[in-house]
């Protein structure tokens, strides 16, 4: 791992250097706000519905369940925006490096091509995470004026992050395959996309329609928003992260015979 | 130092260099030299271990480049051809990542980091954004990252290209100061920057190897004496009393193509060259031709490249 923490360092210090950081940050910031404001107003009106339902039937008046009704929407949401403003984060990460010339002195530097790709993965991750951090302030405002379920709010944040990680390694994937950011950009929001949805593609009556639904990335996060927590799904988390990592190192191995 | 064989690498449907094999001994600046596609960049991206050869072997500091990768780019500073910067970090930013993955230890980073923006002459910019710097300062401070970490060898892909002619002068000089501590091989296509700064030249073409030779043995050796092509038809031992000649200085068998041709090494001027010829008349061989050799770079260069040209 020799060149890890300095190649880690350069690109932390990139992403807070360059304006498509701050851009993804505040889109994601406000986008989510902005929806988080609909679901909210959505799940007072139907609270408020249901306690008139109730008391007509002479029945004593219950708010409706707050995670089911605003925080696991609210879950899929923020699943749905990552999905939008990850693959900009990654889209720079190898596609600049060729097109720059710097490839080449990284890869004729004493470093591993582990340490570069993991660099550059923590590296998004960490902004990521800041991301992560920043939308709780948003859905963090229920827990001052109510009581939800923590450990739900928390299995399914788990679920964001594992989702949004491994679109992180789609997009760095795609990015080691090309020069042009634009194209690692756009390449990597189809394929994250692609996997996102794999599941609708077949029909699910088939076998192969069953495998489709099971190895799509959306699948397995609806558990995560209903605050259940399957070791299944993170296993299957784990196993796409690190075989992305793994197609990415494979990726710029590849490059020394193109 | 740097000791190759028989390197060949081949793209698909493209042989871009074939059977490259040379020897860089410790502390000689030798000169790349060949046309533009010759493989030129293709060879030292294969010493830098950027890429593989497809065959053939190449060992720097007596490390393989493909078994030893690790320790062959501990060994060596690459200048690519257009110097790899990160264009929105600051020069010494920058300079202190290079340390950081060339693996330079904590302790004598900053030392090094002085000693190399000193020498490069980057003190008045190095707090400047790389993006914003003129060619010859990117130059500069492409050169500084190379020898940020003190390798033996420096491997420069065509350090002046794109320079204005002041900046080239000052590249020239940095690379000259540079060329007494370490081991350098730099390639260009600009004749007269080998004679400049190297000692020895290697003239590729076509990816492959079609001279190597000292400059000193290029040129006439010094301004006294003068280089003679000679070329006759004679019996017996003639290379022996020619050398006996008095202002033959030294002299070659070249190869025969139904003739003898030699080239002699002889005092410059009419004298020597008249004792010759009145030398082998007078033994009654047949004189064919007797002519100076030019011996700049040029013309050894247009020679081999564009007789190259003609046999392909």
């Amino acid at each position: 791992m020799r060149g890890f923490a300095a190649i880690y360092a350069r690109e932390i210090r990139a992403y807070f250097t360059s304006p498509i950081a701050y851009v993804a940050a505040t889109v994601f910031v406000v986008v989510v706000g902005l929806f988080f404001i609909t679901l909210l107003r959505n799940y007072l009106s139907f609270d408020a519905y249901l306690r008139e339902q109730m008391l007509s039937m002479g029945q004593e008046a219950t708010p409706a369940d707050v995670h089911q009704y605003l925080l696991r929407r609210f879950m899929g949401t923020l699943g749905a925006v990552t999905l939008f403003v990850l693959p900009f984060l990654t889209m720079g990460s190898f596609a600049e490096e060729h097109r720059a010339g710097t490839m080449e002195l990284l890869l004729t530097s004493p470093v591993s091509q582990r340490s570069v790709v993991l660099g550059k993965f923590m590296a998004a991750s960490t902004f990521f995470v800041l991301l992560l951090v920043l939308s709780f302030a948003i859905v963090g405002s229920l827990f001052l004026y109510g009581d939800p379920h923590a450990p739900s709010v928390f299995v399914g944040y788990l679920g964001v992050w594992l989702q949004g990680e491994s679109f992180l390694v789609v997009g760095m994937f795609i990015s080691s395959l090309t020069r042009s950011q634009v194209v690692a950009g756009v390449g990597g929001l189809g394929a994250a996309l692609l996997l996102w949805l794999a599941g609708l593609i077949g029909d699910p009556s088939s076998m192969a329609g069953r495998w489709l639904n099971e190895l799509s990335l959306v699948t397995h996060f609806e558990d995560f928003t209903k605050g259940v927590f399957d070791t299944k799904h993170l296993v299957y988390y784990v196993c796409f992260i690190v075989f992305g990592l793994f197609l990415t190192m494979r990726s710029l191995e590849s490059l020394k015979y193109r | 130092m740097i000791v190759t064989e028989n390197l060949t690498k081949e793209y698909p449907g493209k042989r871009a260099i074939e059977g490259v094999s040379f020897t860089v001994e410790q502390g000689e600046t030798v000169g790349f030299l060949g046309p533009n596609g010759a493989g030129k960049t293709t060879t030292m991206r294969i010493l830098t271990c950027f890429q593989p050869a497809t065959s053939g072997t190449a060992r720097i500091a007596g490390y393989d480049v493909f078994e030893n990768a690790e320790e062959v780019k501990r060994s060596i500073g690459y200048l690519p051809e257009s110097p790899p910067l990160y264009l929105d970090m600051r020069v010494r930013e920058y300079l202190e990542f290079v340390s950081r993955i060339k693996g330079v230890p904590r302790s004598q980073r900053r030392a090094r980091l002085e000693d190399a923006v000193e020498r490069c002459g980057l003190g008045d910019v190095q707090h400047r954004i790389t993006g914003k710097l003129s060619k010859g300062y990117r130059q500069r401070v492409g050169l500084a990252q190379a020898i940020l970490h003190r390798p033996p060898i420096l491997i420069l892909d065509e350090p002046t290209s794109g320079l204005d002619p002041k900046q080239v002068v000052e590249v020239r000089r940095l690379i000259g100061d540079l060329a007494g501590e370490h081991t350098i091989i730099l390639s260009t296509h600009i004749l007269p920057e080998v004679s400049m700064t190297c000692g020895r030249v290697i003239i590729i073409n076509q990816g492959r190897i079609v001279l190597s030779q000292r400059l000193g043995d290029l040129a006439a050796q010094g301004p006294d004496r003068e280089t003679l092509l000679v070329q006759l038809q004679a019996p017996g031992d003639v290379l022996q009393q020619l050398a006996q000649l008095e202002g033959v200085h030294s002299l070659e068998a070249l190869p025969e193509d139904g003739t003898r041709r030699y080239r002699l090494v002889c005092q410059r001027g009419p004298e020597a060259r008249h004792r010759v010829a009145a030398f082998v008349v007078q033994q009654g061989w047949k004189l064919l031709e007797l002519r100076t050799q030019e011996t700049n770079l040029e013309e050894i260069y247009l020679r081999v490249v564009s007789s190259e040209v003609e046999a392909a």
